[in-house]
């Protein structure tokens, strides 16, 4: 049973297209990523697949529902994270996750609950009456993340999670996101760092809107005859 | 509902979190409130005038003094000459100028023809018009009662009766010129918090970006936009009482209708305003753009409404426009209610105007607020 | 180079930019045909109490004047009261019972004008054409006149002999259009960059800061002085309002006065953090001021002592006062000097200001 599953799912902007005829499945529970340069059409995959952008042609099936005629289910169902920071900065963070979670309809006292919890394993307790627009970017991307899995999604769309995040915090982001796959949680993420790439279970490099190559680290590696993600990369634009 | 709840909730909190925004929303428009009035007036206190008296008769001289005791005009002295007076007019010192011809008194006893000069500095037409108009008053009135005191005895068989006019005034008999500006002021801030606000708000979510992070959750638009338009009604609303309450203390003007009929029909409009806002600002890409679209439309409404210019002297096609202005119907219900103390059935037909208005503009802002774009 | 890259930006913008340019020429339109102190066929009720041969010919006068429309005849005040709620009339006549016999009889009778004073200019308005027409009938009814039959009043509207309101506002709207287009443009371009953190960039360039704010504010000039054309093209073309000054140099006035705005612009955006900031200040501090204490709508002489201290420290007044004189009363570089040395000095003094401010945040 997979979780995602895309069938020439296209994007057209007038004559520019941005997503041209991708199709691939990821099962429930895996890490998936999309690797590409900036403009490669990463972003305006996964706003199609999470119902954001109609799609010109072509369709996907997320958790079972359809994105042309689904989109209203399909939205209970996944968690989206997005490229820039985008939770309210004049809130604060138990505001901020208060409101979404309400927005998700989960019950009241699950709520607080969930959000203590989730803040106790950010070890954010003590930030929970801080305004976010005071906190360092990379907790707030963290906790972006915490707010996008509140309600307990079937997949999470990760939007370059950690442009711009030191390598720490993007090591501990890494940590959140294993264990959150490990729930059964389905992750789709996006990123142009190639170290990461290694995390994911699979990875799929996107150039011109198109999928060039789709398969696990190792694969691919074993494919191009290389050492690293990086070099897949660096080959594969040098083709 | 629960949703609603705590969309209003986050609301309310951005707004006092802001104090930029507290200031622009709460006061800055109470302090305008206060202070326009007095700016804005369009009372015409004192004219300066002067006199060209070629005449020098004890008429010419009677006159002028009538003139300078009328109250309407700020003398400025007997002028010598022609070019004096053309100077003073080309430098803005006097607005108007009355020149007795040589000659008048004599042929005013021998009824030949005779004719005292107006000129006005015409720039401001509403000026000229204005002190044109106290010109011939002050004039007219002295010249009947030179009638009344000459008559001539060889009218015979003529008849003469005269026709008196003896003025009532109705709905402002204090001649307060504050009563129509005031509640018109009131008028314009609440559409600006309705519209302007709202629309710049939603558009900066946009900007920002945290509009996207709500159109992923399977929330109802209609219930966003419900979320978003219940906090901004409320601070128009409280606006607009709080602008009563300042009407009544300051101005000294009380309302004469109803008030709730009146909160009521406010309460409408604000919806109107509310969704024009939130329509702007879904076919605005920024900030700018939905600023300048809102200020284009403000000043369309408010000239069209009929505040500073009578609307019986606008073009057919004006008040074709107007038909549209929820502005000018609006105002209307503020001067029926407020300042003659009408009933619901007087502004019966505006309030089903602005009602129609509200469901279209907001089944309009509704519809064109996407969560997926094409 | 910076002066090409703000060009891009505008012309990208499309919405904007049309925006920009179909404003003035839309205000124009608008002010000039819907601002008159003209009232023509004004709505009002007569309570006709005589209903007799004189005070029907007097009806008749009225609807003949075409002030009046008579749109009802209440039978008491109560519903002449009604009538200005729902028919809105703004004036009632009442004429007397037996308004014939009086006439004939007595020789005098007494009219009454309920006037509807909530709009006190419309209702002094009304009035005095009430009282013309009122003195018509008089004077027809004696067929004969008075003493001063022979008497006119010689009414002349100087500057402006059709009494064309368009004389009045288009130096206001000019004023406006340029405040807008210059410094509410210049102030949230300057303050997004600073947002976005560009500004810093450019700064650490190699570039001159007078250079890299010039080429910023440029774009917006041209655009306003486009705008301007626009307005006067109209003017002149449809409401044939004179431009008895030189055309070249109220060109040059306007350029002082765009230089001004821009600087006025740059003086908010450098103590603003934020393009919302930037906006609100330049709407609360520049434009509401400019409408209001500008003379522009509002006569000057008839506000308080404070207000019209006040209106002395912004631009608007000053270049509404030249472009006025310079437009209408033809006046040249002698006649009006002292304005353009206010606006110029200003402009200096808000320039001085806003680089003294982008040095101390670097």
């Amino acid at each position: 049973m997979y979780s995602i599953v895309a069938d020439q799912l296209t994007k057209q902007f007038g004559t520019f297209t941005a997503v041209d005829h991708i199709s691939f499945q990821v099962k429930r529970g895996e890490i998936f990523g999309f690797l590409g340069a900036n403009g490669a059409g990463k972003t305006t995959a996964i706003k199609m697949m999470s119902g954001l952008l109609l799609p010109t042609s072509g369709t996907a099936t997320i958790a079972g529902y359809d994105i042309l005629t689904q989109s209203k289910l399909i939205k209970k169902h996944i968690g989206y994270m997005s490229q820039r920071f985008s939770l309210y900065n004049d809130l604060t963070v138990f505001e901020n996750m208060q409101l979404f979670g309400t927005i998700y309809k989960i019950p009241r006292k699950e709520l607080k609950d969930r959000i203590y919890e989730s803040l106790r394993s950010l070890d954010m307790e003590k930030q929970s009456g801080t305004l976010v627009s005071s906190i360092p970017l990379g907790w707030k991307q963290k906790l972006a993340f915490a707010t996008a899995i509140l309600h307990h999604p079937d997949i999470v769309f990760l939007d370059e999670p950690t442009s711009g995040v030191d390598p720490i915090v993007r090591r501990e982001f890494w940590k959140l996101i294993y264990q959150t796959a490990s729930q059964g949680v389905t992750i789709l993420v996006t990123t142009h760092y190639m170290d990461e790439a290694e995390y994911c279970n699979r990875i799929s490099i996107m150039s011109d809107g198109q999928m060039k190559l789709i398969g696990t680290p190792s694969e691919l590696k074993e494919q191009m005859g290389v050492n690293s993600v990086d070099e897949v990369f660096v080959k594969f634009v040098n083709r | 509902m629960r949703t609603i709840l705590i969309l209003i909730k986050k609301e309310f909190l951005q707004v006092f979190r802001n104090p930029l925004l507290i200031s622009i929303l709460v006061v800055a428009p109470l302090v305008q409130f206060v202070i326009f009035p007095f700016c804005a007036d369009y009372e015409i206190k004192m004219l300066d005038i002067a006199f060209i008296d070629n005449d020098r008769s004890s008429i010419s001289k009677d006159i002028i003094n009538t003139f300078n005791s009328s109250g309407y005009f700020i003398p400025h002295g007997v002028l010598q000459s022609q070019s004096e007076a053309e100077e003073m007019m080309r430098h803005d010192k006097i607005d108007i100028l009355i020149e007795i011809p040589a000659r008048f008194e004599h042929d005013l006893y021998t009824g030949q023809p005779t004719q005292i000069s107006s000129t006005a500095n015409a720039i401001n037409t509403v000026k000229a018009g204005i002190g044109t108009g106290y010109v011939q008053e002050v004039i007219g009135d002295y010249m009947r009662q030179f009638s009344e005191r000459n008559k001539l005895p060889d009218q015979f068989g003529a008849r003469n009766a005269e026709i008196k006019l003896s003025n009532v005034y109705w709905y402002n008999e204090q001649m307060n010129y504050k009563n129509l500006i005031v509640p018109g002021i009131l008028v314009i801030l609440v559409t600006l918090i309705g519209c302007y606000v709202t629309a710049l708000n939603l558009v900066r979510e946009k900007e920002i970006g945290t509009i996207e992070q709500v159109n992923v959750t399977p929330i109802r638009r209609w219930q966003f936009l419900i979320g978003k338009m219940i906090p901004f009604w409320i601070l128009g609303m409280t606006e607009f009482i709080a602008g009563l309450f300042i009407m009544k203390i300051v101005f000294g003007i009380t309302v004469q209708g109803s008030i709730p009929m009146l909160l009521g029909v406010t309460a409408i409009y604000l919806l109107v305003m509310l969704g024009l806002g939130f329509f702007i600002s879904s076919v605005a890409e920024n900030q700018l753009q939905a600023m300048f679209i809102v200020l284009f439309l403000f000043i369309v409404f408010v000239l069209l409404s009929g505040l500073f210019t009578p609307t019986e002297g606008m073009p057919d096609w004006a008040h074709k426009i107007n038909y549209f202005n929820p502005m000018s119907f609006f105002m209307e219900v503020i001067k029926k209610v407020v300042l003659k103390g009408g009933d619901f059935l007087s502004v019966q037909k505006e309030t089903i105007v602005l009602s129609v208005m509200a469901v279209v503009i907001n089944t309009g802002a509704i519809l064109s607020y996407r969560e997926s774009s094409k | 180079m910076i002066l090409k890259k703000e060009f891009i930006h505008i012309f990208r913008d499309k919405i904007t930019l049309f925006l920009v340019l179909a404003m003035p020429i839309a205000l124009v339109l608008l002010f000039g045909f819907t601002i008159s102190s003209e009232i023509r066929n004004a709505k009002i009720s007569v309570l006709d109490q005589a209903n007799d041969t004189q005070s029907k010919q007097l009806c008749k006068k009225l609807s003949a004047s075409g002030y009046f429309q008579i749109v009802s005849y209440p039978g008491s005040e109560q519903e002449a009261d009604s009538d200005f709620k729902l028919k809105n009339i703004k004036l009632a006549l009442v004429i007397p019972p037996h308004f014939e016999e009086s006439l004939s009889r007595e020789h005098i009778a007494t009219l009454q004008v309920i006037n509807d004073v909530s709009d006190l200019n419309v209702a002094s308005i009304l009035n005095n054409y009430v009282r013309a027409v009122v003195h018509d009938f008089e004077n027809d009814y004696n067929s004969t006149a008075d003493m001063a039959q022979n008497f006119t009043i010689n009414i002349k509207m100087l500057y402006n002999p059709t009494s064309n309101s368009v004389y009045m506002f288009v130096p206001g709207i000019i004023t406006l259009i340029m405040i807008l287009v210059t410094a509410l443009m210049t102030s949230i371009t300057l303050a997004r960059e600073k947002e976005t953190g560009t500004m810093r960039m450019l700064l650490i360039t190699p570039v001159s800061k007078i250079h890299i704010i010039i080429g910023k504010v440029i774009p917006y000039m041209i655009i306003s002085f486009l705008s301007t054309i626009i307005i006067l093209v109209i003017s002149v073309l449809v409401f044939k309002m004179p431009i008895n000054g030189s055309i070249p140099f109220l060109l040059f006035l306007c350029i002082i006065f765009m230089l001004t705005s821009a600087s006025f612009g740059m003086l908010i955006s450098s103590v603003s953090t934020s393009q919302l900031d930037a906006m609100m200040i330049t709407m609360m501090g520049l434009f509401l001021p400019t409408v209001l204490l500008s003379g522009f709508l509002f006569p000057l002489n008839s506000m308080p002592l404070f207000f019209q201290l006040l209106a002395n420290i912004f631009p608007a007044k000053w270049f509404i006062l030249a472009i006025k004189d310079v437009m209408i009363k033809g006046s040249g570089f002698m006649d009006i000097w002292r304005y353009m040395l206010v606006l110029f000095l200003m402009a200096v003094v808000f320039i001085a200001f806003s680089i003294r401010q982008l040095d101390k945040r670097n």
